[in-house]
């Protein structure tokens, strides 16, 4: 056993924070290409970095502390994986690692729970074989980073994973105005769209459920990240603020919520770090990954509300940051799910019988 | 980073776990208080558990320990308490008085007091807090006044426990009344047989008098008991205060493991009254929050335990996994005497539910001894959010 992040690990995090503090919005995706971290746990032999979860872990807690807006859960958590799972995708999968192309995943359909699950794809998208190759005909909704992609690996029933440049003209792309302004949320309609078949049946279903137990690890790191931010934005502002002649972070009743704040990244951290590794290991129980995602949820609120409240007015405002992490935690949760679904699954493990012995 | 046992670390769980399961029948019931009927069983166990090489594990060789690193402390934890044995009796001995003589005694000191602690001889009490001085340790007023070659101690402490069947207790002290407030603490080693020593326990909740009163009347203490220099009390009994809390929450933590699956499978059989308490959407509920808090915090104890064994200090995070321990427990405690129902109203000897009841109750102290929820909560604020003094 041992729980300590290693040098190597540790010099990750360094690295990720001076870059993602530096870089600006347009250099910032080279720079992570460059640093080779779009592919990190993707194989050498497929042209990654080949490291594990817990290193993808500290570039998405990293990137949640920065509130990156560039697309790196469409790319790194979602599309990689997937790309990696499909040996005729070598070529898009390198284009993905070197920043030469940006991913999406479009798998919600409609009137489907929005997470990254199975149960979030519908029956409704039509594939037509052609003499010149199989056509898309459909609607995928709530596609995260779509306008800026430059492919999407869309998902139909059975599953199957389809790839679909997005610059074709049978491509529509339906913006929505998101909640997380920091983050794209667009619809994905294709009429008769070229695509290639990635794969389907049980392969792809393997590769897909893989895929969103390590994005759902991931959201969860982002939202360590996002909390620790808002949490030090707090601390900060409770140190400065004077009320009644004393700063206001001298105040129990601000101090000991944001020492819980403290309390409760660290808890998830904790669990975020399990399943990180335990994916990595081959042993994740699901239990773990969805006591990961009940405290992450809890976490992604309880953080943001948290510094808003202690801000005060000015937290209500678009004057101070607050909201983009805020409205980036609310999205995260939602892909996480819901919390009854991650609930039943502790508790049919908790209440097996054989658990009991 | 390894979550997952290496292969020593396994090899020693397995002998812990055979061992434990040869010698089970021999533990008293981990929920009893040792009392005078009793103490010799618990005493026999402890030694008994000394003997099998499973006490000191962290200590060192020289000193009659194992030497290893804390995780194997985190492993041993782990099996008694899945176990549901009884640990070593002389928990006040092993994580505070023996670490501290460790640390800061004089190899008489050592060479007397510290093998006895580790085989069950000598069982310690703690003598820190008084009437007037809880929280604010700094402010206690018992007081040791120098005559020749000892100290002539007169005060009262409170909160000892089982001070009533201790051999020696670390007993903290004002040697000077002029020197600010921290500067005027000395750390004395006081054996409990010395004349002018009363004892009264406190009936607590539970009924079981665990903590004690300790009166000390013109009570003498060997200069050469001074547990490092004299005026340096404060400093000696931080560090005595940091180990309870590292080696404290492994076991704390596995505890609550043990007794989260405890009250799953209680969940699992028909209620008392009738209702089939796993259905009950609320229990159900806060099995599951107790379950996510139970394992956080294990994993929270092996980051601190990994944290130690490499820096040797204890990480900012180390300073929340009692606090939330604490009221984690106040809250599967409560959701079984809930699942209990009516059973959990009676406390007669023949009511199978009442070690439930006792645990219940015994719980609530959790948030106030050991560092009150409150205090716990601006030591957080304070040095690990640096956020400005609230006095």
């Amino acid at each position: 056993m041992d729980m300590n992040w290693t040098p190597e690990q540790t010099a990750l995090r360094h690295m990720l924070r001076e870059l993602l503090t530096e870089s600006d919005e347009t250099g910032v995706w080279k720079a992570l290409a460059e640093a080779g971290v779009l592919g990190l746990s993707v194989a050498p032999a497929r042209g990654g970095a080949g490291a594990g979860m817990l290193e993808e872990q500290i570039l998405f807690e990293e990137a949640g502390r920065a509130i990156l807006s560039a697309p790196l859960f469409s790319n790194a958590a979602l599309s990689a994986p997937l790309l990696s799972a499909a040996d005729s995708a070598a070529e898009d999968l390198a284009a993905l690692i070197e920043g030469r192309r940006t991913f999406c995943l479009a798998w919600a359909g409609i009137g489907r729970p929005y997470w990254l699950n199975r149960v979030a794809i519908d029956d409704s998208l039509q594939v037509n074989g052609t003499s010149v190759g199989r056509t898309l005909s459909g609607l995928r909704r709530l596609v995260p980073d779509l306008p800026s992609a430059d492919a999407a690996v869309v998902v139909g029933a059975g599953p199957s994973l389809h790839l679909v440049d997005l610059d074709a003209p049978e491509i529509t792309i339906r913006p929505n105005a998101a909640l997380d302004t920091t983050r794209q949320l667009a619809d994905l309609v294709l009429d008769r769209a070229p695509s290639r078949l990635l794969s389907s049946g049980p392969t792809a279903a393997a590769a897909l459920d893989a895929t969103f137990r390590r994005a759902i690890t991931l959201a969860a790191a982002e939202i360590i990240g996002i909390s620790e931010c808002v949490l030090g934005l707090a601390a900060r502002h409770a140190s400065e603020r004077h009320q009644f002649g004393r700063p206001i972070g001298s105040f129990q009743a601000v101090a000991h919520r944001l020492a819980d704040i403290y309390g409760d990244i660290e808890m998830t951290r904790s669990l975020t770090m399990l399943a990180a590794a335990s994916i990595d290991n081959g042993n994740l129980l699901p239990a773990d990954l969805a006591a990961m995602a009940l405290s992450a949820q809890r976490l992604a609120l309880s953080a943001s509300e948290a510094a808003i409240q202690v801000h005060g007015g000015m937290g209500m405002t678009w004057e101070s940051p607050l909201h983009h992490y805020y409205k980036r935690a609310r999205y995260l949760r939602a892909l996480i799910g819901p919390a009854a679904v991650h609930r039943k699954t502790v508790s049919d493990h908790l209440l097996q019988p054989s658990r009991a012995s | 980073m390894q979550p997952d046992d290496a292969p020593q670390e396994a090899a020693f769980r397995v002998r812990v776990r055979s061992w434990l399961a040869a010698h089970a029948k021999e533990s008293p019931d981990v929920e009893s208080m040792p009392g005078s009927a009793d103490v010799d069983q618990w005493r026999r166990w402890s030694r008994a558990l000394y003997d099998a090489g499973f006490i000191g594990l962290t200590w060192p060789r020289e000193y009659g320990g194992a030497g290893l690193d804390p995780a194997y402390l985190a492993i041993w934890a782990d099996e008694v308490a899945h176990a549901e044995v009884a640990d070593h009796l002389g928990l006040v001995g092993l994580g505070m008085a023996g670490p501290a003589i460790i640390d800061h005694g004089t190899e008489e000191q050592k060479t007397r007091l510290l093998g006895p602690t580790l085989r069950c001889d000598i069982v310690w009490c703690q003598g820190f807090s008084e009437p007037g001085s809880g929280s604010d340790l700094a402010s206690i007023r018992t007081n040791a006044e120098r005559d020749g070659d000892h100290w002539v101690v007169n005060g009262q402490k409170v909160w000892s426990s089982w001070a009533h069947m201790a051999d020696w207790c670390i007993l903290l002290v004002r040697t000077d009344r002029t020197a600010a407030a921290r500067d005027a603490l000395s750390y004395l080693l006081l054996d409990m047989h010395t004349p002018g020593i009363t004892v009264r326990p406190l009936k607590q909740l539970t009924g079981d008098p665990e903590f004690n009163e300790i009166f000390l009347d013109d009570v003498h203490v060997p200069l050469d008991m001074t547990l490092g220099p004299p005026g340096q009390g404060w400093q000696v009994a931080m560090t005595t205060l940091k180990h309870e809390r590292a080696t404290l929450g492994l076991g704390l933590a596995s505890r609550l493991d043990a007794a989260v699956s405890s009250v799953a499978r209680l969940l699992g059989q028909p209620g008392p009254d009738g209702a089939a308490t796993a259905e009950d959407s609320d229990l159900n509920n806060r099995l599951v929050d107790a379950w996510v808090e139970s394992r956080a915090l294990r994993l929270l104890n092996l980051r601190v335990v990994s944290a130690l064994r490499c820096a040797g200090d204890q990480p900012p995070f180390g300073a929340v996994t009692k606090l939330r321990w604490s009221e984690a427990n106040q809250k599967l405690m409560q959701l079984a005497t809930d699942a209990l129902a009516s059973q959990a109203l009676t406390t007669d000897a023949r009511n199978p539910a009442r070690d439930w009841v006792f645990r219940q109750l015994r719980s609530r102290g959790n948030t106030i001894e050991a560092g009150t929820s409150e205090i716990l909560r601006s030591v957080v604020a304070e040095r690990v959010l640096r956020l400005p003094r609230s006095r």
